[in-house]
Parts: C-alpha cells; structure tokens; sequence
C-alpha cells in the first residue's frame, strides 16, 4: 500500500498523469472507504521535509464523489496556479476536473511562503461528506479534451489560456500512452 | 547561502566586475564575497553579457543576458548582502532589547526546471507568549519563447504571523519547519525570474488586531495575513531572500539561483 501512495504522492503538477490516479483508484476501490481512509491518515501522518505529497489529494478527490450544495473545500497549498471558479459547484472537485472519468489536475503549481494546509481537514470532509466511488474508473481519452473545453467555459465564462489548454493535452497523451 | 543551477548548464566563465561593479558596487561586492563566497558572486554577476550587466545606461527591464533584465541583476546581487547587512543589525538589536529570531532549514532549496522552487526553515525565538511576523516581498516576470508575459497575480508584499506559546513553541509547524517557500512551474517554453525576500518581527501585538485574517494573502496558506502594513512592528531580527532565473525555452531548460541564510 505504501509504495502505491509513495508512487500518487508525487504525482503532480508538471509531471502529473491521470492513468497513475486511475490505477490507483482502481486498485483502491476493493478495500472499501474507511481501509483506504485509515491507510492514507496513517502514510500522511508523519511529516518528512521536502516530500511532495499533493498528489494523495487528487487522488482523495477522483475516488470520492460530493453531491451539490457541498464541494471539496478549497485547497490552501498556497495561490494556485488557477483560480477557484467563481461558482465552485461548477468543477466540485477543484483542481481536479473528472471528464469522462479522466481525472484532470488544472493547475501547474502554487506559490506560497507560508503553511499549507496540513491533511487532516480533508480527510475529515472526504471521511464526513464524501462518498466512496461505486464503480471501477473507466476513461475515455477520446472525448476528453472536448468536455474539458466544455466544462472549462461553463466555469470560467471563457476559453483556456494557451498554456492551460497545452498542459491539458499533455495529461490526455500520457493517459493516451499508458492505455496504448 | 545556497546556490545551485542544473547540471546540464554549462557555466560561462567569470569575467571581470562590469563598470559599476568596479567601482561603486565593490565594496558591496567585497562584503557579500566574504559573506557568501565566490560562488554566489559568480552567480549574481556571471555572463557573456555580464559587463552591460552593470552598465548604468541599461533600462531596468532591458534584458542584459544570463536571462535577467539590469534591474534584476542588480537585485539579485543587493538582495543577499541586503540579507546579510540586516542580520547582523538584528543581531546587534537583539543583544540591546532581546527576542532573538533564527532559522534553520529543514529541506535544502531546490531550482527545478520552469520556474519551480521550494525550500523549508524552522524558526526558534527567544521571544515569549507572542508571535513572529514576517513580511515577504515578491517579484516575477513570466514570458513565453516570444517574450509575451504569461499571466501571474503573484502578492507582491504581505505580512503572515505565527504564534509563539510560553515555551516559545511556534504554530503552525509540521515537524521542524515552519515556512513552506514554493514557485510554480510555468511548463515548457517559458522563461523569467522571481525573487523574495523576507523580515521576520517578534510582537505581542496580537496580529487579529492589525487586520489579519486567514487567507489575506493566498500565498501565505493556512497562516492569518494581510497586504495592510502592521503597526509597531519594530525592528527585524531576522533577513532572508531567495531568487532564480529560469529559461524552458531550449530543450535543455535551465534554473538557477541562490538563497540565504541557512
């Protein structure tokens, strides 16, 4: 389990690739919400210096489903690269986007010179207010750029800057690579 | 004072001090030389372009080679041994009024590729059922391959506290560290350079007084900060600062920079 989370933890940002969060997620989803809860309380709960640990957060928030009016709280890493849509149930699981079950991180990084948030207030909304997906995440990369056009426009009331639509593509061609 | 680049940058060979450099920068130069050692000087001044770098008819934002513009050059150089020359004013302020402020880092700074960088510290104090304040002042510029700016909305100045118990325990921490600094990465084909630097304070002022709320600036994270100045702050104990020049724009993408103290 550790080299699962170890292998999610790192996975971020520019090197972010949606197949290893439907792996993962997939590999989870037998061991029920509240073993996956405990295993990541329990891998988060030491701190260790300079470890990245941000991508267990994407991964809480494409293998746990909230229902309107709730959202995933905002995430205080820092001031994303990317706004929160002026409406958040517009994308629920910022900066995550789910499109046809591909998991899509929008945001390249953050600035901070500061604390960021430390783990256990998402847990305990996820282990609160979140339900455990029911079915295995099945992706479809072929619509995926489509609907993440669509669901982008619908939040932001505009097109994505160039570099967000690029950073978008190179997250589908690696779920692309890893499927071929 | 940390330094780094990537390995894959070849390094220009030093070449002499620019015109300034030679003569209204030197003893400036000297002190941050013996402060910081050769290298950080090599870094702060180095470049085919190095001498236009210090040429005083160069404009603030015209590029001057090493990818910094002549107003960056000039601040990356002032920035450590404005650091310096505050550190040890606050350690004589400190040995008159007390509440002495240090930092230990907990995780070595690191220059990654596109604009990214993070470092961590510890704080410890002398200072007692109180809290530290610390202003953080950031640049940067981000363009793409054709010089267009990318967009940022980068705080430029905040305060952000902690608080200091009677064991002079500081909060929040995740383990020894207390001050997370993090850049984005910009992606490939961008370049620019961003720099920080901060002063730390030590108050009993509670900082809920002087208008800081969680979230007042993004970039402080959980902690409670505002862009308003507090007042009576006094003097900084404590200088620190943190910069970086970066170009993506090549197959090899480069990053370099430095940072202090330790």
């Amino acid at each position: 389990m550790n080299d699962l989370l170890d292998r999610i933890a790192v996975n971020t940002f520019d090197d972010y690739d949606p197949a290893v969060v439907v792996d993962a997620a997939n590999a989870l989803l037998p061991r029920g919400k509240e073993s996956v809860l405990a295993e990541v309380e329990e891998y988060v709960r030491e701190f260790r210096p300079g470890k990245e640990t941000s991508g267990i957060l994407w991964l809480l928030r494409a293998l746990f489903d909230v229902s309107p009016p709730l959202h995933f709280p905002p995430i205080q890493l820092g001031r994303l690269s990317v706004p929160v849509p002026p409406d958040p149930l517009a994308l629920p699981r910022f900066p995550i986007m789910l499109v046809a079950d591909v998991p899509l991180l929008l945001v390249r990084g953050y600035d901070l010179a500061g604390a960021p948030q430390p783990f256990g207030g998402e847990l305990a909304f996820v282990r609160d207010h979140a339900v455990f997906r029911k079915t295995p995440v099945t992706p479809d990369a072929s619509v995926a750029e489509a609907r993440f056009l669509r669901d982008w426009m619908m939040a932001y009331g505009a097109s994505p800057a160039g570099d967000e639509l690029e950073f978008i593509r190179m997250q589908i061609g690696r779920l692309r690579k890893s499927a071929g | 004072m940390f330094a780094a680049s990537r390995a894959h940058q070849s390094l220009p060979s030093q070449r002499p001090a620019g015109r300034i450099g030679t003569s209204a920068f030197a003893p400036s130069r000297l002190s941050a030389q013996r402060a910081f050692g050769n290298r950080a000087i090599a870094r702060s001044s180095r470049g085919p372009s190095d001498s236009s770098g210090f040429d005083p008819t160069a404009s603030d934002d015209q590029d001057v080679g090493a990818g910094r513009t002549a107003g960056e050059a000039v601040g990356d150089i002032g920035r450590p041994v404005g650091s310096f020359l505050g550190n040890v004013f606050g350690s004589i302020v400190e040995a008159v009024a007390g509440n002495s402020i240090s930092s230990a880092t907990t995780s070595a700074p690191v220059w990654n590729p596109h604009g990214h960088f993070h470092w961590e510290v510890g704080f410890s104090t002398s200072g007692r059922n109180g809290w530290l304040i610390q202003k953080v002042e950031s640049t940067r510029r981000a363009q793409d391959s054709s010089g267009t700016a990318l967009p940022d909305s980068l705080t430029p100045l905040y305060w952000e506290a902690w608080s200091v118990d009677g064991s002079g325990s500081i909060s929040p921490a995740a383990g020894a560290t207390h001050d997370f600094w993090n850049r984005r990465s910009f992606g490939t084909g961008s370049q620019g350079h961003w720099s920080m630097s901060s002063a730390v304070y030590f108050t009993t002022t509670d900082p809920a007084t002087q208008g800081f709320t969680p979230g007042g600036a993004p970039e402080s994270g959980t902690l409670p900060s505002t862009t308003t100045e507090p007042s009576d702050l006094g003097l900084a104990r404590l200088h620190r600062y943190a910069q970086g020049t970066w170009d993506s724009t090549s197959p090899t993408p480069t990053h370099t920079g430095s940072a202090g103290p330790q």
